[in-house]
């Protein structure tokens, strides 16, 4: 190569900037995946589902009585809910703050933005929560429309009553993770979502019954199940739900973008 | 000298940081540092060098100042800037039930490094670290020299412009100190180092540049020659020939000098140190009239190079005599 010829262009590095988001998510969806205190939920949940449908099943056979489907999945799903909040909270308070000061500084020191890890640990809990209640709820309506007198139910008000359930559910996963990143201590996060939310719960339900209330919302949940709902109605609280769920996660991830790690 | 603030690779403007209102961690730091510095980050426990480099590397918020890195503004959401930092914190700690591969592999993801520039390079870097034959295994249960391996691995593994590396050697073996040490000395032929370190031997080894901290204050910043030669100018040893009692006799005379802060005699050889504030030439001066006078021979002479251990213990102890006087110093 003589003097005049310009030297090769050095090929410029193609960085991903999605790449960090979607690395936090799968670490987090892994590490969540493999806790004691996922799977003793999943597998607490799937016991309980199973034995109280095995329960309703053994009173149909023994003494013929009849053990009506939406009922018996509605009053299945009312309590499994309020269990599994408190477990729920457990798995979401600590997402932030549980790693400040340890693996945080590794991870934040790197090529990552704090939107992105925020927003990485939010989705993977949406994701692992979701997935898990959608196909724990999935397994204990087609057990119970097996096992049980499933005449009443109808698909699509299943579909909505799953929906309702989970609309609940983003709003209690998004909390939990928003007051971890605005937190410096797991056990405190913990103690403030669950007094929130339970507390929040209770006093809903002391409003007027005009005001929708999640125990209203579940205790509602066999009506729906036959199909007797209002869609509008429905969407519309649901809608708000996810609205105030957005909005949580924004307030989250922008104090935690101001915020010592 | 970089004339232009985007030529400097860190550049920190009246840093200070409070912690919850509690805590003064760091007060009014000024630093330029240009391209090419090897910086020793030197102070006490709780001096404020953590806080400092956590500061440059955007994990914390300033309450008022600000640095900027590669000429620009750093912060939480700085990750551009962070892709040209590798940075080791003083207790490395990774994620449970990961492998050298899968941390790495993690890390250059966080980078936003794609498949193929990432594999490549972690490979060769496990290889570099001599990990090897550990990267299958879970990296709880490593020693502490492998973890520092691993650590160093992963601050090089964007290829980064600036390093700042927190305690690099602490608790390892003298072996592995000494290739930590090598590997800074080679890794400092082309990129910017800010190396925190309480071993002061390892930043006189391997630092062209200091910067002293006193409970958050920066008391020092420039050359690592010009602090030791703050010490260097005005301490002497003298190898003397002579009657003992007349070598005695001088010694005695040298002390009731005004301009010596310390005369010590051991044998033959005098070891004088000066008075900041006079002239060393004058003050020499006097030493080899009362040498002469006693007729005591000086055989050589020696300027004591003070070790940057020494010259730093007498920096916190002048900061640390100053009391309030130093209240006066920003507004002179």
């Amino acid at each position: 190569m003589d003097a005049t010829t310009p030297a090769a262009a050095v090929p410029r590095l193609r960085i991903n900037r999605f790449l960090p988001y979607w690395a936090v998510l799968q670490s987090d969806l892994k590490a969540t995946f493999n806790s004691w205190l996922y799977r003793g939920w999943v597998v607490l949940s799937f016991g309980v589902a199973v034995g109280y449908l095995l329960y309703r099943f053994g009173a149909t056979r023994v003494s013929g009585m009849i053990q009506n489907a939406p009922e018996t999945i509605g009053d299945l799903l009312h309590w499994v809910v309020y269990g599994s909040v408190t477990l729920i909270i457990a798995l979401t308070s600590g997402a932030i703050c549980a790693e400040r000061g340890t693996v945080a500084d590794s991870v934040l020191s790197r090529g990552i933005s704090r939107y992105q890890y925020f927003l990485g640990k939010w989705h993977s809990r949406l994701a692992l929560m979701l997935g898990t209640y959608f196909l724990l709820a999935g397994l204990a309506l087609g057990g119970g429309y097996y096992m049980l007198h499933s005449d009443a139910l109808t698909l699509d008000g299943c579909a909505v009553a799953m929906l309702i359930v989970a609309s609940m559910l983003v709003f209690v996963i998004t909390f939990g993770v928003t007051v971890s990143a605005m937190s410096s201590n797991a056990m405190v996060s913990i103690a403030v979502v669950w007094i929130t939310l339970y507390g929040g719960g209770f006093l809903l339900t002391q409003l007027p019954g005009s005001i929708p209330s999640p125990e209203r919302a579940l205790q509602n949940l066999p009506n729906v199940m036959k199909g007797f709902y209002n869609w509008d109605a429905l969407s519309r609280t649901m809608l708000i739900s996810f609205a105030v769920s957005i909005g949580t996660a924004l307030v989250g991830m922008i104090s935690f973008s101001r915020r010592d790690v | 000298m970089a004339e232009n603030s985007s030529d400097l690779v860190v550049e920190a403007y009246q840093l200070t940081k409070i912690y919850q209102n509690r805590q003064i961690a760091l007060n009014d730091v000024n630093l330029k540092l240009e391209p090419g510095c090897v910086l020793g980050l030197l102070g006490h426990n709780g001096a404020g060098k953590t806080t400092l480099l956590r500061l440059i590397l955007g994990l914390h918020i300033p309450t008022a100042g600000w640095v900027k890195v590669f000429g620009k503004k750093m912060g939480p959401n700085a990750a551009s800037l962070r892709c040209r930092i590798g940075y080791i914190p003083t207790n490395p700690q990774f994620p449970p039930g990961m492998t050298p591969i899968t941390y790495l592999d993690y890390i250059a993801r966080l980078f936003g490094l794609p498949a193929e520039v990432r594999k490549p390079r972690l490979a060769s870097l496990i290889r570099a670290v001599d990990l090897l034959g550990a990267s299958g295994d879970r990296v709880e249960n490593f020693s502490n020299g492998m973890i520092a391996r691993l650590a160093v691995a992963t601050s090089l593994l964007n290829e980064p412009d600036l390093l700042i590396w927190d305690e690099p050697t602490l608790g390892l073996d003298p072996e592995a100190r000494r290739s930590m040490l090598d590997l800074i000395k080679t890794l400092a032929r082309d990129k910017t180092l800010i190396i925190a370190s309480h071993n002061l031997g390892d930043i006189d080894e391997v630092c062209n540049h200091a910067a002293v901290l006193s409970d958050g204050h920066l008391i020092y910043f420039g050359s690592l020659q010009d602090l030791k030669g703050r010490m260097k100018r005005n301490h002497f040893e003298f190898d003397l020939e002579g009657d003992q009692k007349a070598i005695t006799r001088a010694m005695q005379a040298l002390k009731t000098m005004s301009e010596f802060k310390y005369v010590n005699l051991k044998q033959r050889r005098l070891e004088i140190r000066m008075s900041e504030e006079i002239n060393n030439s004058n003050a020499l001066a006097n030493v080899f009239m009362t040498l002469a006078d006693n007729k005591v021979t000086v055989i050589s002479i020696r300027s004591v190079g003070m070790a940057t251990e020494a010259a730093f213990l007498d920096l916190v102890e002048q900061e640390e005599s100053r009391g309030f006087a130093r209240a006066y110093k920003s507004a002179a």
